[in-house]
């Protein structure tokens, strides 16, 4: 392996052979021929020229090697002898890529693995680009309290004998502030704007491949027992790898739920061809100032992205301050159900 | 006496069927029109219609009956008028005219001769216009002759009808209004034997057919730099003089093989390689070649130019390996 990296000088095999008939080393010396290389002529040279041992001697016009100044000053700085280099350009010239390579194996000691993207984790690449290019995304956050929220989870569970999640409770309250914010549920393709009247709420699922998105459609028309069976159905089919493509179609809305990680407040990206997603952190003791009075209470932040191409600033603000709204009181959706 | 290349051949032609009443002429228009080239004009009048004979527009068949006659005694010599023509009859040449003396251990002889028009230059398009020399010496079995000059393709084609083995006799179109010096006496040349060209000491080129002109005309500007090229003509490329390019690569050191064909799977390619397993140990720089590059021949007149390889070709490979302290260029010390 050392002869390989080291060996600087090349010669023709004709120069070899004589140079093995004579005894002669030819590796101390430089070659006339293309690129540098020994021929014939400079063994015979040698060999007339130099009469004391050979190896003694200094060549007799030592080239300078050929190199960018680019290479040349990565090399200075890298302290590299370009003497030991085979260059790769035009005439052997050495080139910073060549002077590169030999800092690599220095620089970088450590394995990896490489796994070309392909499958969930390539459409996710794709289009979570696509939305950054092509969506200016603007993102609000509110501090929501939801001591009622817990309570009434709590209530609401026991009085039903049910479970259900905060992310249940999130897709109702989300579902009916769309309701009355119909210029939030919209979307851009093209140069078109298409309102909608369906409210499908999607919800971003963990998996280890990647995110991916079940919908719960007409969510504003179900019962929080049902947008529960439903959600709980569609992350089950997921997890086991078998959604329909119609359980993730015409969502409308995304909400991302990342309450179980240590995350207070995210900028999440539109789920295209989407106009808003809702990003939800973690609850947290916390302490509320209140009519001049301090107590505790919990807390948490939503994270609201909307595209501006679609809508300003003051709607978006007015709708995440709808949903704001509803958790902080929740009985005003829930109450109808008895 | 000087004459044309074409006259050359047709002298040949003459003389082999006046000499022997065996050898008869057949291709498309070889007979009332004199060759589409002139090649055989004359002969119709002199030997009449049983021995020079207007084909169909067949390539197929004329080889496939010049193969049936010569395994019965005679010998044909079949014209292809253009050598792009051949790939409609590779199943008589090269599974018929090819096997035979091998097949029946001998005993047949197949003394036929197929001539053909190779090369570019002349606006012709890419079918009519390809050097498939490559294709033919792929095969075991039938000679391939690429004579350069008038005194060799008389004294070739001559040696190809008396051969007792099919011959792929090649004419390079650019090549039949070539004057040059043919004896008056009868001689042939024997296939299989190159002729050194031009004497030198620095550098081989070994030229194709045509090819060997443009050599010529590079060595003089070479000469001139202080370069002397050694060069080489094989004439046959089936059989190869593999012995006289060793002999002279032994010498010199240095390689370049010239040939008007595409440079991949070319002839040059076989040789490049049988001096790098033969005698590696002489070779002082890398073995180049000079070829057309890999695509078709172009009809458009600049490009079919730029496509065929000429003397500054020849000069450009010569100095990318003749670099060295024995060279005027790079200077004494």
């Amino acid at each position: 392996m050392n002869l390989l990296i080291e060996k600087t000088s090349f010669a023709s095999p004709r120069a070899r052979a004589l140079a093995k008939k004579l005894g002669i080393d030819l590796s101390h010396y430089n070659g006339s021929g293309p690129n540098g290389r020994i021929i014939e002529e400079d063994v015979i040279y040698y060999t007339q020229h130099l009469n004391s041992p050979i190896s003694d001697q200094t060549p007799p016009k030592k080239q300078p090697r050929k190199i960018t100044p680019l290479a040349k000053n990565i090399a200075t700085i890298e302290n590299i002898d370009i003497e030991k280099i085979q260059g790769t350009g035009q005439d052997g010239k050495i080139v910073s890529t060549d002077i590169l390579k030999q800092i690599e194996p220095l620089h970088n000691h450590t394995d990896k693995k490489k796994i070309r993207l392909a499958g969930v984790r390539k459409v996710i690449a794709t289009r979570m680009a696509e939305s950054k290019r092509n969506a200016p995304h603007v993102t609000l956050t509110v501090k929501t309290e939801v001591t009622n929220l817990v309570n009434y989870r709590n209530e609401y569970m026991k009085k039903h004998s049910i479970k259900i999640s905060f992310t249940d409770l999130l897709i109702k309250m989300v579902a009916a502030s769309l309701q009355q914010h119909p210029k939030i549920n919209v979307s851009l393709e093209e140069d078109m704007l298409t309102y909608y009247s369906d409210i499908n709420i999607g919800v971003a699922v963990a998996q280890e491949e990647g995110l991916i998105v079940p919908v719960i459609h007409q969510a504003n028309q179900k019962s929080l027992e049902q947008i529960s069976v439903d959600l709980k159905d569609k992350v089950n089919k997921a997890r086991a790898g078998k959604l329909k493509p119609s359980d993730m179609e015409n969502s409308r809305f995304t909400i991302s739920n990342l309450g179980m990680y240590a995350v207070d407040a995210f900028t999440p990206v539109i789920n295209q061809p989407e106009s808003a997603i809702l990003g939800v952190g973690r609850m947290i003791e916390d302490i509320i100032v209140e009519n001049s009075q301090i107590r505790i209470g919990k807390t948490m932040v939503l994270s609201l992205s909307f595209d501006h191409r679609v809508m300003d600033g003051a709607p978006a603000a007015e709708f995440l301050g709808k949903i704001k709204h509803f958790i902080e009181n929740p009985e005003e959706i829930l109450s109808l159900q008895n | 006496m000087l004459i044309r290349y074409n006259k050359a051949i047709n002298s040949a032609l003459k003389e082999e069927m006046q000499k022997d009443p065996t050898v008869f002429i057949a291709g498309e228009d070889v007979a009332n029109a004199g060759g589409s080239f002139g090649i055989t004009r004359g002969l119709l009048d002199e030997f009449g219609p049983e021995r020079v004979i207007d084909t169909p527009i067949s390539e197929s068949a004329i080889v496939g009956m010049a193969v049936g006659a010569s395994s019965t005694g005679l010998r044909p010599v079949i014209e292809i008028m253009f050598m792009d023509f051949i790939a409609v009859c590779f199943d008589p040449i090269i599974n018929q005219a090819a096997k035979m003396r091998y097949m029946s251990g001998g005993q047949m002889t197949l003394p036929l001769v197929i001539r053909t028009q190779s090369g570019a230059g002349v606006n012709a398009g890419p079918q009519h216009s390809q050097s498939l020399e490559a294709l033919l010496f792929h095969i075991p079995g039938i000679k391939v002759v690429m004579p350069s000059n008038p005194y060799d393709a008389k004294g070739l084609l001559k040696a190809s009808i008396r051969d007792n083995n099919p011959v792929v006799f090649i004419e390079n179109k650019a090549l039949y209004g070539m004057k040059g010096e043919v004896p008056e006496e009868d001689y042939t040349i024997p296939l299989g034997e190159a002729k050194i060209v031009k004497e030198g000491k620095d550098v081989t080129i070994v030229a194709l057919g045509q090819m060997v002109n443009k050599a010529m005309a590079a060595a003089q500007t070479l000469e001139n730099n202080g370069i002397s090229p050694e060069i080489i003509d094989p004439r046959t490329i089936s059989p190869l003089d593999t012995e006289t390019i060793k002999q002279s690569v032994k010498k010199t050191g240095r390689l370049i093989i010239v040939h008007e064909a595409v440079k991949i799977g070319g002839v040059g390619a076989e040789i490049a390689a049988m001096v790098q397993e033969e005698v590696f140990d002489y070779l002082d720089a890398p073995i180049q070649r000079v070829a057309a590059p890999f695509t078709p021949v172009p009809y458009s007149k600049p490009l079919e130019n730029y496509y065929l390889p000429n003397e500054n070709d020849i000069i450009q490979a010569v100095n990318k390996i003749c670099v060295g302290r024995q060279f005027s260029i790079a200077g004494h010390s």
